[in-house]
């Protein structure tokens, strides 16, 4: 689905580093352990690697992840690593994405988290001795479709941030007194 | 960019994705090493930790007032039933407490006659378990204790059931401990009914460790008591660390693989003591001595002059 609706549509800044937050408050929510729980900011950079590459590189991706780090409480890099490969691998697909039906975009973007996935199950495997456990399977593919809603809801607000109709609704520039 | 305004840069298009991903990549790795080996990037966490430290504390606000609630909520009769309980197992532990203070001063006693090195009676402080961390792999919790508390890394935990894991890394206001089940966890064990030491080793599933390193001819049986050798010098033995559920017996030339389940959980109370070891003693000094209040006010007489109780334990004579 090519978003002819929000083409041209920028979005600012400030919407940007809202989303990117409100994905952050959603992992830091005290989720049971065990859960293979999507992780709501690898989505959400995703979605703007995908969608905007040339504004969203690399570097919020890995300074989120240094974030990430901190609040589980472990090694710090690793989610670091993980999200420079997933906006990497999101800016390689990011002209064949939009083309896809919904079920498209889940193929594409599954084998997408898994690496990223794998590659902190890699670094605690190296590090620490751990093994993966089932997560590294489920967890992808909750982000995989979580990934589709996501993005659709994102581009709603877009399209209703820039509706002409919401210009109408500013109040008219009261002419000048003399 | 199929949403951007502008398009991109014709010749300024700087690195390729390529490099930067190289680039990204090396950092990483960079900071994993240095967080690993140096201190170099601790000051990074613990900055970072403190200013995520009121956004996860709100985060958990729905959840401690849906406790608070429900707390509020219970009927009178379960309260007075647990009040009834309490009060029996006071009277219970006053007549042991009443021992223990007889037998500290005695042993101190001997000990100084016997110009022995004395036992130390450990600091130790009270917190609450704030969070378990969102890490499939690792069993760890976070509590309301940190460095401002005179907590530092290694210090044992335990409930009023018994161990419950070790600091293993402190926040200036928060502590992040690895509980017994935890893999990564060990604590030398002893069996008293069959005389066996070994080392606890957490098997990564919740409530369960293994008990390795045993003796090849030791029986051990299911029902066993594991209680802490202290031979760390770190545990104070004698502590209830689990029950053998679980024993299976060896092949040859291998040992037995014994599982057991923890006799602490923290799903069940949250309440926790922190033995601090080191640091602990200014802290604490500092903030208030009440730490062996209980054990002072049970006692109908003082202790003797000798004891290593505080000043307040005169207060309780009539």
């Amino acid at each position: 689905m090519r978003p002819q609706a929000v083409i041209g549509r920028a979005p600012s800044l400030r919407f940007i580093a809202a989303t990117m937050a409100a994905a952050l408050v959603f992992n830091f929510l005290p989720w049971a352990p065990n859960w293979p729980v999507p992780d709501m900011l690898a989505i959400v950079l995703v979605f703007w690697n995908i969608f905007l590459p040339s504004r969203i590189g690399l570097a919020p991706a890995w300074l989120l992840g240094l974030v990430m780090d901190v609040h589980q409480g472990v090694l710090l890099g690793q989610h670091a690593l993980a999200y420079s490969i997933l906006s990497y691998g999101a800016i390689t697909l990011h002209r064949r994405i939009p083309d896809f039906q919904a079920w498209g975009q889940v193929a594409h973007l599954y084998p997408l988290f898994l690496v990223s996935l794998a590659s902190v199950f890699a670094v605690r495997w190296m590090v620490e001795g751990l093994g993966p456990d089932s997560s590294l399977f489920l967890q992808p593919a909750a982000e995989a479709l979580l990934w589709v809603f996501v993005s659709r809801i994102i581009q709603l607000v877009l399209q209703r941030k820039s509706r002409p109709g919401r210009m109408r609704t500013r109040k008219p520039v009261s002419p000048v007194k003399t | 960019m199929a949403l951007s305004q502008s398009p991109p840069a014709f010749f300024r298009q700087g690195l390729s994705a390529r490099i930067k991903l190289a680039i990204a990549l090396t950092a990483a790795v960079a900071v994993m090493q240095l967080d690993r080996r140096f201190e170099i990037a601790s000051p990074l966490r613990q900055g970072v930790s403190v200013i995520l430290y009121p956004v996860t504390e709100a985060l958990l606000m729905p959840r401690d007032l849906a406790y608070w609630a429900g707390e509020r909520l219970q009927s009178v009769s379960q309260l007075a039933n647990e009040v009834d309980r309490l009060r029996d197992e006071e009277t219970d532990n006053a007549q042991s407490l009443l021992l223990v203070n007889q037998l500290r001063s005695d042993n101190e006693n001997l000990r100084n006659l016997l110009n022995l090195k004395s036992n130390t009676f450990p600091e130790s402080r009270a917190g609450e378990v704030r969070a378990s961390l969102k890490d499939g792999l690792a069993r760890k919790v976070l509590i309301d204790l940190g460095r401002d508390q005179g907590v530092s890394v290694g210090d044992p935990v335990i409930n009023s059931d018994g161990v419950v894991g070790q600091v293993s890394r402190v926040f200036p206001l928060t502590a992040e401990i690895r509980l017994l089940s935890d893999e990564q966890l060990f604590v030398p064990i002893f069996l008293p009914r069959s005389g066996v030491r070994g080392i606890t080793q957490g098997s990564g599933q919740a409530d369960e460790f293994r008990v390795r390193y045993v003796n090849l001819a030791a029986e051990i049986q299911e029902g066993d008591e594991v209680v802490t050798s202290g031979l760390d010098g770190l545990y104070p033995a004698g502590l209830p660390v689990g029950r053998v559920s679980v024993v299976v017996p060896a092949a040859q030339g291998q040992f037995p693989t014994v599982i057991a389940i923890p006799a602490a959980s923290v799903a069940r109370y949250k309440e926790v003591l922190v033995i601090l070891r080191n640091g602990g003693a200014e802290a604490a000094k500092s903030a208030d001595g009440k730490q062996e209040t209980p054990v002072a006010s049970a006692s109908p007489k003082p202790a003797a002059p000798s004891a290593p109780t505080n000043p307040n334990a005169a207060t309780p004579r009539p």
